[in-house]
C-alpha cells in the first residue's frame, strides 16, 4: 500500500523527501504567524485580542522556524539526501535510527503547535528564560508541551547527529579520504558536532525547568537558592552552536551552488573553508555570553566574551572572501540558485557587520532586546539560512524531483523575495537604534513609520512565498525534465544524474572507491604505474582479466 | 566515467573490505570507461540513447553525450545536427582537401551542423529582464492588494492617535519637554524665537 511505503521508509531518499515536506510546512506556519505579528506591529494600538497572544505568537513562531524548519529542511532534508550520494555511499549508516529521528519530528511538532490551543499559550519566548517560565507566570500545561515538544525535537536531533557522524566517518570508501570531501559533508559532520555537545545541555535545562515547575524543585528560583541566570548559561550553552547548526549546512550547500556555476573543480581555499567551519564550531561553544552581557557579568567577563566573539569574524570571514574569490575569475551566469548564493553573501556580511556591533559588551547594552537585534539575526537567518534552502532547493529541484524550475518564475520569485526581506528587516535596524523593544505588541507612535515598512516587505513576502508555491505546482504539472547538468560533476550526487535517480531508493548499491586524480601525490603515481590493472584483486576476489575471458 | 573520478581501485593487491560497518564485504563491480569517439552502436544506445544519430565528439558538459551552448565550455559531447548525405559531403571536403577551397557558405554550413550558436549570440541579450519585472511588478500589485486587504478587512479603523493634529501635537510635546536637546527634535528648535531653525524643519511640517 501506498501509505505503508511512507510509514515504513527508511531509504535515504524517502526520510529526506518527509524532512522536507514537514519542513516546508511548518516554514509556511512559522511565515503565517510572523505574518500576524506583522499585522499587530503596522499601527500603534491592539489588534490582537491580548498580549499574551502576541507572547505565544512569537514563541511560537521562533521554535517552528528553528526547530522545524530550517533544520529539518537543511540538516535533515538536504542531509539526508546529499550526504549518502556525496560519500558514494548506499544509504545513511543506521537507515532506521534515521526513520526514527524523522517520526519524532511531527510528535515534537504536534505538540508545539497544540500549544496555543490549551489555556492562554506559552507566552515565554524561545529562550523559555525563568521567572517568566516558572510556574507562578507561566504555570499552564502550555508550557510543559512546549518543553516536552523540545526535548523530543532534542532527542530527534542527536540521533540524527549520532547518524550522520558514523555515515561521514564510515560509508565511504578507504580511499575517500575525509579531506577530499566536499563543503556540505564537512558542513554536516561539524553541525552534528555541534549538536551532540549542545543538545545534552538543553536537555539538562529544560529538566531542571520542569523540575522547578513541578516539583518543587529551585534551581532557578532564588528563594530556594537558585539562579535564573544559570538557566541563561545553559540555554545559551546550547543557543549560540544552534545558531550555527542552523547556518553552516548552508555554508556547504553555498559552496556547492557556488562551484557549480562557477564551473570549478573546488571552491576557493577548499580546505581552508573546511578548517574555517572547523573552527567555527569551536569557537561557538565559547562565546555564548555574549547573549548575556546585560544579566551583570563582571568587566573582564564581558571582555572575554567580547573578544572571542569578534574573533568569530576571522574563520567567516575565510569563508566569505573564499566564495568571493570562487566567483572571481568565471563566466557568471545569473541562474537563480546563483542569483540566492549573491543575494546570500551580501546580506550574510549586512548580519555579520551588526553581529560585529552588537558583540562589542558596551554597545549591547543599550541594543540588546531592541529591534537592532531582531534585524541582526534575521539577516542572518532570514536572508543566510532561508536563501541558501531558497537556493538549494532550486538548484537540487531536478535531483529531488526530476523536474525543473521555470527558469523566470525562479528568478522573479528571488527578486521578489529579496526585496521583501530587505524592506522587512531593514528598517528594524533604524527601530533599534530608536530604542524600539522586541517582544512587544504595542509601541509609541514614534515607531509608526519604519514599522509600516516593514508591513509592507512582510506582505511582500508572502506573495513570493506564494509565488513559490505556484512554481512548485508549475513545475511538477508541466513535468520539464532535466535535460542534462550543466557542469562537469566535481562532486558526486550528480554523476549518476542520468535518468531518474529520484526515483531510486538507493543510487549507489555498494559503496564507491573513489579518487579525485588532481590530489593523487606523485608517489602514488609511481605505485600505481607498477600496478597490472588487469590483474588487481576485488574484495569478493573478482578480478579483471578473468571478467573478460567470461 | 569522468576523468578526475575513478570508479574502481588500481590499488594495492591486498584484500580490503570496502564498506567498513557492513559484515558483508560487496562486490566492486567493473566499471569500464569507453573512449566515446570510438563507441559502437550498441554501446552508444546503451549509455548514450539521447544521442540518436549524431556523432560523439568528446566528453562534453557531464560527460553527458549531449549537445549545450556553454560560452565556457564550448565543445559538446555531441553534434547539434544529425548527419545528412550533404553535411557527410561537406566534412569529406573538409578533410580531403584545403581548407581554402570550402566557400563560406561552406564553412557557415559546417559550423551549424555541429553547433547551434556562435559565441555573439551565446551573449547575445535574452530580453528576459522585461520578464522578470513584469514578475516583480506583479508581486508589487498583488503586494498593494494585499496590504489593502489587511487595512480595509483585517485590520480595525486607525486610532485617534494616528491623526495628524495628535501627531502635531506630541511633536510639540517633545520640543516643550526639550527632548533630543543635543541632537535630537529639540536641538532645531530656537527656543529663543518660538520657531525651528532656518532649513530644520522635520519632515511635512515645513509649512507650518
Amino acid at each position: 500500500m501506498r501509505w505503508k511505503r511512507w510509514l515504513m521508509a527508511n531509504s535515504h531518499k524517502d526520510v529526506g523527501t518527509m524532512y522536507f515536506i514537514v519542513g516546508m510546512w511548518s516554514g509556511l506556519g512559522g511565515l503565517s504567524l510572523s505574518w500576524m505579528m506583522r499585522l499587530e506591529l503596522s499601527r500603534p494600538g491592539m489588534w490582537l485580542p491580548s498580549t499574551e497572544m502576541y507572547n505565544w505568537i512569537v514563541t511560537l513562531h521562533a521554535i517552528m522556524m528553528i526547530f522545524f524548519f530550517v533544520m529539518p529542511v537543511l540538516i535533515g532534508g538536504f542531509g539526508n539526501w546529499l550526504l549518502p550520494l556525496l560519500l558514494g555511499g548506499i544509504d545513511m549508516s543506521f537507515p532506521r535510527v534515521n526513520a526514527l529521528s524523522f517520526w519524532l519530528v511531527p510528535f515534537a511538532l504536534y505538540m508545539v503547535v497544540v500549544s496555543p490551543f490549551i489555556e492562554q499559550g506559552s507566552g515565554t519566548g524561545w529562550t523559555m528564560y525563568p521567572p517568566l517560565s516558572s510556574t507562578p507566570y507561566q504555570g499552564d500545561i502550555c508550557t510543559d508541551m512546549v518543553i516536552l515538544g523540545l526535548h523530543l525535537s532534542g532527542v530527534s536531533s542527536t540521533a540524527g547527529a549520532i547518524n550522520y557522524l558514523v555515515t561521514f566517518l564510515n560509508m565511504r570508501g578507504k580511499s575517500y579520504k575525509a579531506e577530499f570531501c566536499p563543503p556540505f559533508v564537512w558542513a554536516l559532520a561539524v553541525t552534528s558536532f555541534l549538536l551532540m555537545m549542545s543538545l545534552p545541555v538543553l536537555a539538562g535545562g529544560l529538566t531542571m525547568l520542569i523540575l522547578d515547575r513541578h516539583f518543587n524543585c529551585t534551581f532557578f528560583d532564588p528563594s530556594g537558592g537558585g539562579d535564573p541566570v544559570l538557566f541563561q548559561h545553559l540555554f545559551w550553552f546550547f543557543g549560540h552552536p544552534e545558531v550555527y547548526v542552523l547556518i553552516l549546512p548552508g555554508f556547504g550547500l553555498v559552496s556547492h551552488m557556488l562551484v557549480f556555476y562557477t564551473k570549478k573543480i573546488r571552491v576557493f581555499g577548499a580546505v581552508a573553508m573546511m578548517y574555517a567551519m572547523i573552527s567555527i564550531g569551536i569557537l561557538g561553544f565559547i562565546v555564548w555570553g555574549h547573549h548575556m552581557f546585560t544579566v551583570g557579568l563582571d568587566a573582564d567577563t564581558r571582555f572575554y566574551f567580547t573578544a572571542v566573539t569578534m574573533l568569530i569574524a576571522v574563520p567567516t570571514g575565510v569563508k566569505v572572501f573564499g566564495w568571493i574569490a570562487t566567483i572571481f575569475g568565471s563566466f557568471l551566469s545569473f541562474e537563480a540558485p546563483m542569483l540566492w548564493v549573491i543575494g546570500f553573501i551580501l546580506k550574510f556580511t549586512v548580519g555579520g557587520i551588526t553581529g560585529i556591533i552588537l558583540s562589542n559588551a558596551s554597545l549591547d547594552v543599550a541594543l540588546h532586546d531592541t529591534y537592532y537585534v531582531v534585524a541582526h539575526f534575521h539577516y542572518v537567518l532570514s536572508m543566510g539560512a532561508v536563501f541558501t534552502i531558497f537556493g538549494s532547493y532550486v538548484h537540487y529541484f531536478s535531483l529531488l524531483t526530476g523536474n525543473v524550475f521555470h527558469r523566470s518564475w525562479a528568478r522573479g520569485h528571488f527578486v521578489l523575495t529579496f526585496v521583501g526581506v530587505n524592506l522587512t528587516f531593514f528598517p528594524q535596524h533604524f527601530l533599534g537604534l530608536s530604542g524600539m523593544p522586541r517582544r512587544i505588541p504595542d509601541y509609541p507612535v514614534f515607531y509608526y513609520y519604519w514599522n509600516q515598512w516593514s508591513t509592507v516587505g512582510c506582505a511582500m513576502i508572502l506573495c513570493s512565498v506564494s509565488l513559490f508555491l505556484h512554481m512548485q505546482l508549475e513545475a511538477f504539472l508541466s513535468s520539464r525534465r532535466p535535460l542534462m547538468v550543466g557542469n562537469r560533476p566535481s562532486s558526486l550526487e550528480w554523476v549518476v544524474m542520468r535518468g531518474f535517480p529520484c526515483m531510486r531508493r538507493h543510487t549507489f548499491v555498494e559503496c564507491l572507491a573513489i579518487r579525485r586524480m588532481y590530489k593523487v601525490t606523485n608517489r602514488r603515481k609511481k605505485f600505481m604505474a607498477t600496478v597490472d590493472p588487469e590483474e588487481v584483486e576485488y574484495a569478493s576476489g573478482f578480478v579483471v582479466s578473468e571478467a573478460k575471458k567470461i | 566515467m569522468s576523468g578526475q573520478l575513478i570508479l574502481r581501485r588500481l590499488g594495492n593487491k591486498i584484500r580490503w573490505q570496502q564498506v567498513r560497518s557492513c559484515t558483508a564485504v560487496v562486490n566492486l563491480k567493473q566499471v569500464q570507461t569507453y573512449p566515446m569517439e570510438q563507441t559502437s552502436q550498441e554501446i552508444k544506445d546503451k549509455y548514450y540513447p539521447m544521442t540518436g544519430e549524431r556523432d560523439i565528439v568528446g566528453h562534453g558538459l557531464a560527460n553527458e553525450g549531449l549537445y549545450v551552448d556553454d560560452y565556457e565550455w564550448p565543445c559538446s559531447g555531441v553534434r547539434f545536427k544529425a548527419n545528412t548525405p550533404e553535411i557527410l559531403a561537406l566534412r569529406e571536403k573538409e578533410s580531403n582537401n584545403d581548407w581554402g577551397k570550402l566557400t563560406l557558405e561552406d564553412k557557415k554550413d559546417l559550423y551549424r551542423a555541429s553547433y547551434a550558436q556562435t559565441f555573439e549570440e551565446m551573449l547575445a541579450p535574452t530580453g528576459e529582464w522585461k520578464r522578470q519585472l513584469i514578475i516583480f511588478l506583479f508581486g508589487c500589485f498583488t503586494t498593494q492588494l494585499l496590504i489593502w486587504a489587511q487595512e480595509d478587512l483585517i485590520l480595525p479603523a486607525p486610532s485617534a492617535q494616528l491623526s495628524e493634529g495628535h501627531m502635531e501635537a506630541i511633536v510639540q510635546n517633545m520640543i516643550n519637554q526639550r527632548k533630543g536637546i543635543m541632537y535630537g527634535l529639540a536641538s532645531r528648535y530656537d527656543y529663543s524665537k518660538g520657531e525651528y531653525k532656518p532649513g530644520m524643519q522635520p519632515k511635512g511640517s515645513a509649512d507650518k
